[in-house]
């Protein structure tokens, strides 16, 4: 390894937690994606409609978030979802929280819905003159879910929550992977969580930008997105715990790049130049080159703009890289897409495999590039999971299998 | 060396750059109107139509930029971090009232931007041509100085030549109080910059064994890294 390398290391990730609409933990998140293909999405259970438009969600199974909700009720149901996603991790990678407590432990977690009041009840007595009740808003500071994350499990490393909107996750999972190469931490607990809630529903109807049936990502006839709601935490180690610990890396967090469109609030600049600068950056980050790439999983809403412009920057940077999008297995699940993502993106790398972009079925003529229409075997070492946000954000993590430390 | 090289600012009585002595009277906490004469040379038409936790942001961080002396579109200027508490609480009421009040319907597109934190880095990348790193951060308080970590981390990691780093906090909306007592500076932004040693700025700022330090002086969080400036004879606010 070269110095630049010794000093930015590849972190070793040795735990996964997962849930979404696709399962409740990974290994039912990979049979959703390469056994049953099933796409679990449902018109809204649990706020009421008020459109005369219902649009399909991904949610997660009642059962799950019954037993979830017990287990954390002073907290929102976004930060219920990282604590379960960072159980599942630390049992996943043989960590206990007891067996943490003479560690640097880091959390960054990111969100959206997380970030913000989402009690109607306190709005009605807001907005009716009435004083409202103020234990929501308390519930929700209290809620900050890296916050959460430490409190819960004693830990006292840095800690911060990311709201980068739909870059959140991929945003976190970089950030912590940075706190381990500049020593702040040895560990690091980081990944999103977001769960869903009427006001991203109408705020999305509202762009019209959500699909009426479920969504296509990339699909010559893709009409929005779905929202999902759902959490993922990876565990990191520095190089020298995870050779403590013995653990066998699950695959390596390489390279991290983040750039700003700084063109529109709400839509990607046509050019992708900001995805390109954030995809250039994580490779520089990595020290991996193009013919490395095995797969890329992509943002792919399933919006007509935001596939257009990852089509694009994919067919120009990455010609001959498969490509897919998991959403249409998940839904948006916004500020924990990136994680969710990531985590996938790790399995993927595991089975040499990816499955099919779910969704996709007639290839955009208007488009240079296609997902892949079924599972395809992979070849390469490094996948890219990337997120574009609004506000012009662009976050790309590089992911790496079987590196020797 | 990282310097400090700007610092910009709006209080509840009024706006301004360079350091700070007195903020005024925080009883009355009304945020003050900032025409877009006083940020930029030509007409902004969207500026006053921004919700006021991203207008406040914004021209805290122009503020700060025309304190280091930074044209707006520098191309020094790459990333920004931004760390807040209560987030844009104040539009999320305003969205959700155009919610409620049509069944969801009528709800805004517009204000629902408005609802997502990052508004405020979307906005100032926009403005200032920043294109690299962007981060918002929400914290239980204002207080500590993870922005600035962050943004320490960016210059040293070559991925920046300047950053803009600091906190916009403009609390939650008044008839929904909640005792969180919100920031005295609701938007405070400094430009960091890799030092020349020509323009030292303000001073240099390192992390240390001990935290970060201005000078001589470990420094908690923002507030406390601007009440530490060399012309702030008191060294506080």
């Amino acid at each position: 390894m070269d110095d630049d390398m010794i000093n930015r290391p590849p972190i070793p990730v040795t735990g996964i937690g997962c849930i979404c609409a696709a399962g409740d933990d990974l290994n039912a998140c990979l049979t959703t994606l390469y056994e049953n293909h099933e796409c679990r999405h449902s018109c809204p259970t649990r706020f009421p409609k008020t459109d005369e438009m219902s649009c399909p969600v991904f949610e997660v199974n009642a059962t799950a978030l019954s037993h979830i909700n017990r287990e954390n009720r002073s907290v929102t149901l976004t930060t219920s979802l990282a604590l379960e996603a960072t159980s599942q991790a630390l049992e996943n990678a043989g960590w206990s929280a007891r067996s943490l407590a003479n560690r640097r432990v880091g959390v960054c977690v990111g969100t959206t819905v997380g970030a913000t009041i989402i009690s109607e009840s306190t709005y009605y007595q807001w907005r009716a003159g009435q004083h409202p009740d103020i234990r929501p808003m308390i519930r929700n500071f209290y809620s900050n879910p890296a916050s959460a994350i430490a409190r819960h499990f004693d830990l006292t490393g840095p800690c911060q929550t990311v709201v980068n909107a739909c870059a959140s996750g991929t945003d976190a999972i970089g950030i912590a992977a940075s706190w381990i190469r500049y020593g702040l931490c040895d560990i690091a607990l980081a990944g999103g969580a977001d769960e869903l809630s009427r006001i991203s529903y109408m705020g999305f109807m509202s762009l019209k930008i959500m699909d009426p049936g479920p969504c296509r990502p990339f699909d010559k006839d893709r009409n929005g997105l779905n929202l999902g709601e759902g959490a993922a935490i990876l565990l990191l180690e520095s190089p020298d715990v995870n050779r403590s610990s013995g653990n066998r890396p699950r695959s390596f967090v390489m390279g991290y790049g983040s750039a700003n469109d700084a063109w529109r609030m709400t839509a990607s600049r046509p050019d992708g130049k900001g995805l390109v600068s954030a995809i250039n950056q994580a490779l520089r980050d990595s020290h991996a080159d193009l013919n490395q790439v095995a797969f890329v999983n992509c943002h792919g809403t399933g919006t007509r703009d935001n596939d257009r412009v990852e089509a694009h920057v994919l067919a120009d940077m990455l010609p001959r890289v498969p490509y897919l999008s998991t959403k249409g297995y998940t839904g948006h699940t916004l500020g924990a897409a990136g994680a969710i993502e990531a985590a996938l993106s790790v399995a993927c790398l595991e089975k040499g495999l990816i499955p099919s972009s779910a969704g996709f079925e007639t290839p955009d003529p208007d488009l240079p590039s296609h997902p892949v229409a079924t599972s395809r075997p992979i070849h390469g070492n490094i996948a890219l999971s990337q997120s574009l946000a609004f506000g012009g954000h662009n976050a790309v993590l590089i992911i790496g299998k079987e590196m020797s430390l | 060396m990282i310097s400090v090289a700007g610092v910009g600012w709006v209080s509840w009585q009024g706006y301004g750059q360079g350091p700070v002595k007195h903020i005024g009277d925080m009883s009355e906490r009304r945020l003050p109107d900032i025409p877009w004469t006083a940020l930029f040379d030509t007409p902004d038409r969207q500026f006053g139509r921004m919700d006021a936790y991203s207008r406040i942001g914004l021209a805290a961080a122009v503020f700060a930029m025309k304190d280091a002396r930074f044209r707006i579109l520098d191309n020094r200027i790459k990333g920004i971090v931004a760390v807040t508490q209560t987030g844009c609480l104040r539009s999320d009421a305003d969205y959700f009232r155009t919610v409620l009040d049509g069944r969801g319907i009528t709800a805004s597109p517009t204000l629902f931007a408005y609802t997502l934190p990052t508004s405020l880095i979307g906005e100032i990348a926009i403005r200032l041509g920043i294109t690299g790193p962007g981060f918002v951060i929400q914290q239980d308080t204002l207080s500590g100085h993870a922005g600035l970590d962050l943004a320490v981390d960016i210059l040293e990691s070559n991925e920046a030549d300047a950053m803009l780093v600091g906190h916009c906090d403009i609390g939650p909306p008044d008839a929904i109080q909640t005792g969180e007592p919100g920031s005295d500076l609701p938007a405070l932004f400094f430009v960091l910059r890799k030092d020349d040693s020509l323009e030292p700025g303000y001073g240099i700022l390192s992390v240390t064994s001990h935290g970060m330090s201005f000078g001589n002086r470990v420094v908690s969080g923002h507030i406390d890294l601007l009440a530490s400036f060399p012309s702030h004879p008191e060294g506080m606010l």
